[in-house]
């Protein structure tokens, strides 16, 4: 289980995060809302080690990820895909499941035993692509490619960051249904950012709203829809 | 799903074969013509080309031991001649005999001046001293990243000088170091390159160089997905210079003589203007610039001295090679980037064409 507690940062003016606690367990889809610059980029980048917080608890399991860099991170078993598409572009687009697949389990063998380079780029409808250099995919492409690149590291948490940005309804539809099989499939949990409220609410367990740097409201995503903070903070004018 | 864009034309790889042997196979058909070329010159050429091609292969070997760092890791570095140096110089110390060191460096330290090893023992004793200084230069750059690290490598370059230069005793100052025996032969030269190509190539197809290829296209995501980019680094400059230390000792055993201003910047720059024309992404790059710009430069040589072309003479153009290389540096940089070669070997671009042939 993945739990976020008191996790608080500041860049120069801008207090990013402020006691952000959150948890994830096995198995469940958790909606990440608010709108732009609340810091949901930033707990991702938190939890996944790339920001050290000033303050406050990572832990995936009983192991103190915060501070201790991506690359632990990574080998605890925390995957994530970029908001802003950070693929290794001069790979194929199979180097860069390849890179995750080999160099993401040293502390986990038995996570990743059964993946393969195949299965995962099939999986994401990829497989007419592995050759293919990962910059000249299309945008929908790339973004399954960063999923396909997430999983392969076997993770026990997954965060996706607006992984259905730039994608049409359609692409968008199969892509919550890709991330539930994932789920159903193997045991991890996944953290989803999205400003499309309807995907967000269709696909997740429980959603958590942030703005400015706090998380203001936390539950189903019933309770979610019907809430007045949330309401007015997020959904300003929208009745 | 959409198909597959040609651009991205689907580059088919045998994936039924071990990953090993696939590289190993396709590092020897990029090293087809460098054997071809060989074969040739030892075959057809007069003795002082065969003198100027030996050359070439030298700087093949530093151009493809260049490659294995600068290439995988995506940083600049202008200190490989420093190895190149530390193999010629330390095999002249070692294996050149008792008499000529008598002249040459009488007062060397730890008794040097009294030991005479067999070339081997030497070549193996200088790639060790190659190894030990890469790996204590190598903790350093590894921990750096683009211009610092940069910058390091260069230091390298002008300290390695500094020391031949300088410390006379054991490299005998500006002077040309001579006496040391002549064991090697073009032939040999050639052995080496494609050895020096297929362990290039198999470093870059392994894990750890694909690894590192990924932390150069984005170091931030590498480290995210576990990628140890340090540890990476440090093996790629480790090998990269026990590479360039063997073209050093390559030189020293052919031409029986090395001077400290042979692993200086001219060197440098000359091996690095190949690896930028070939495209340092590819083993194939290097080998493809290194063989374009050898030839090129030996036809550039042969104006500057007032070549007669159809009956016209023409007039000395004295700094003309100095003048192309540069050119091919800047032209290079500005139009392309990433060489000729681009991303793909010759072998996986074959198998491209092949396979488009087939299908249509
Ligand atoms: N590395 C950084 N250095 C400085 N400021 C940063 C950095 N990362 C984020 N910020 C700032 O922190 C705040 C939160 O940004 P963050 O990217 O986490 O928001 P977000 O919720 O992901 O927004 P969006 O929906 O636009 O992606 C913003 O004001 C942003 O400018
Ligand atoms: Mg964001």
């Amino acid at each position: 289980m993945l739990s976020v507690e008191q996790v608080s940062k500041r860049f120069g003016g801008v207090q990013a995060l402020q006691d952000v606690t959150l948890v994830c367990r096995p198995g469940e889809i958790v909606g990440l809302i608010g709108p732009n610059g609340a810091g949901k980029s930033s707990l991702v980048n938190v939890v996944t080690g790339l920001i050290a917080p000033d303050g406050g608890q990572v832990r995936l399991g009983d192991r103190e990820l915060a501070g201790r860099g991506p690359e632990f991170a990574a080998q605890s078993g925390v995957a994530r895909t970029f908001q802003n598409l950070r693929l290794f572009k001069q790979l194929s687009v199979r180097q860069n499941v390849e890179v995750a697949l080999t160099s993401g389990h040293r502390h986990r063998p038995d996570r990743v035993a059964g993946l393969t380079v195949d299965a995962l780029l099939a999986q994401q409808g990829l497989s007419d692509l592995a050759e293919a250099p990962a910059g000249v995919l299309s945008y929908g492409h790339q973004r399954r490619l960063e999923i396909a690149r997430a999983l392969a590291l076997g993770p026990e948490v997954m965060l996706l960051d607006e992984p259905a940005a730039g994608m049409n309804d359609q692409e968008t539809e199969a892509l919550a249904l890709t991330i539930r099989e994932i789920r159903d499939e193997r045991s991890l949990g996944i953290i989803v950012i999205d400003h499309d409220l309807g995907f967000i609410m269709g696909l997740c367990d429980r959603i958590t709203v942030m703005d400015m740097g706090r998380v203001v409201a936390d539950g189903t995503p019933e309770a979610i829809r019907n809430d007045p903070v949330v309401i007015e903070i997020y959904l300003g004018t929208v009745h | 799903m959409a198909p597959a864009q040609s651009p991205a034309a689907p580059m088919p790889a045998d994936r039924s074969m071990p990953p090993l042997l696939r590289s190993i196979l396709g590092g020897l058909v990029v090293a087809v013509p460098v054997v071809v070329i060989g074969v040739l010159i030892l075959w057809l050429a007069p003795p002082y080309q065969v003198r100027i091609a030996f050359a070439g292969y030298v700087n093949l070997v530093i151009v493809v031991g260049l490659q294995i760092f600068m290439g995988n890791a995506n940083i600049g570095n202008f200190g490989h001649s420093a190895f190149v140096g530390v193999g010629a110089y330390f095999v002249a110390i070692l294996a050149t005999p008792l008499a000529a060191k008598k002249l040459s460096i009488p007062n060397a330290p730890f008794g040097l001046s009294q030991v005479v090893l067999d070339p081997i023992v030497a070549a193996v004793v200088a790639l060790g001293i190659v190894g030990v200084l890469a790996l204590l230069t190598g903790f350093i750059i590894s921990r750096l990243s683009g211009i610092a690290a940069s910058i390091v490598t260069l230091s390298l370059l002008i300290i390695s000088h500094g020391v031949f230069i300088n410390y006379t005793d054991l490299f005998k100052g500006a002077q040309a170091f001579f006496g040391i025996p002549v064991v090697i032969g073009l032939p040999t030269a050639i052995a080496v390159a494609v050895a020096a190509i297929v362990v290039a190539r198999v470093f870059r197809d392994s894990q750890d160089g694909v690894q590192l290829r990924a932390s150069a296209d984005d170091v931030l995501a590498a480290r995210a997905f576990g990628v140890d980019v340090v540890k990476l680094r440090f093996k790629a400059w480790v090998l990269s210079a026990l590479v360039c230390g063997a073209a050093g000792i390559m030189y020293a055993y052919f031409m029986g003589a090395v001077i400290a201003r042979a692993f200086f910047f001219q060197q440098v720059f000359l091996t690095l203007a190949m690896l930028i024309l070939g495209g340092m992404r590819t083993v194939s790059g290097a080998v493809v610039g290194c063989a374009i710009l050898s030839i090129g430069l030996e036809a550039i040589r042969s104006l500057e001295s007032g070549a007669t072309i159809m009956g016209v003479k023409l007039p000395e153009m004295l700094g003309l090679s100095g003048l192309s290389l540069g050119a091919v540096i800047v032209l290079g940089m500005a139009f392309r980037p990433n060489g000729l070669m681009g991303r793909l070997e010759l072998d996986e671009l074959a198998a491209g064409w092949l396979r488009r042939l087939r299908r249509s």
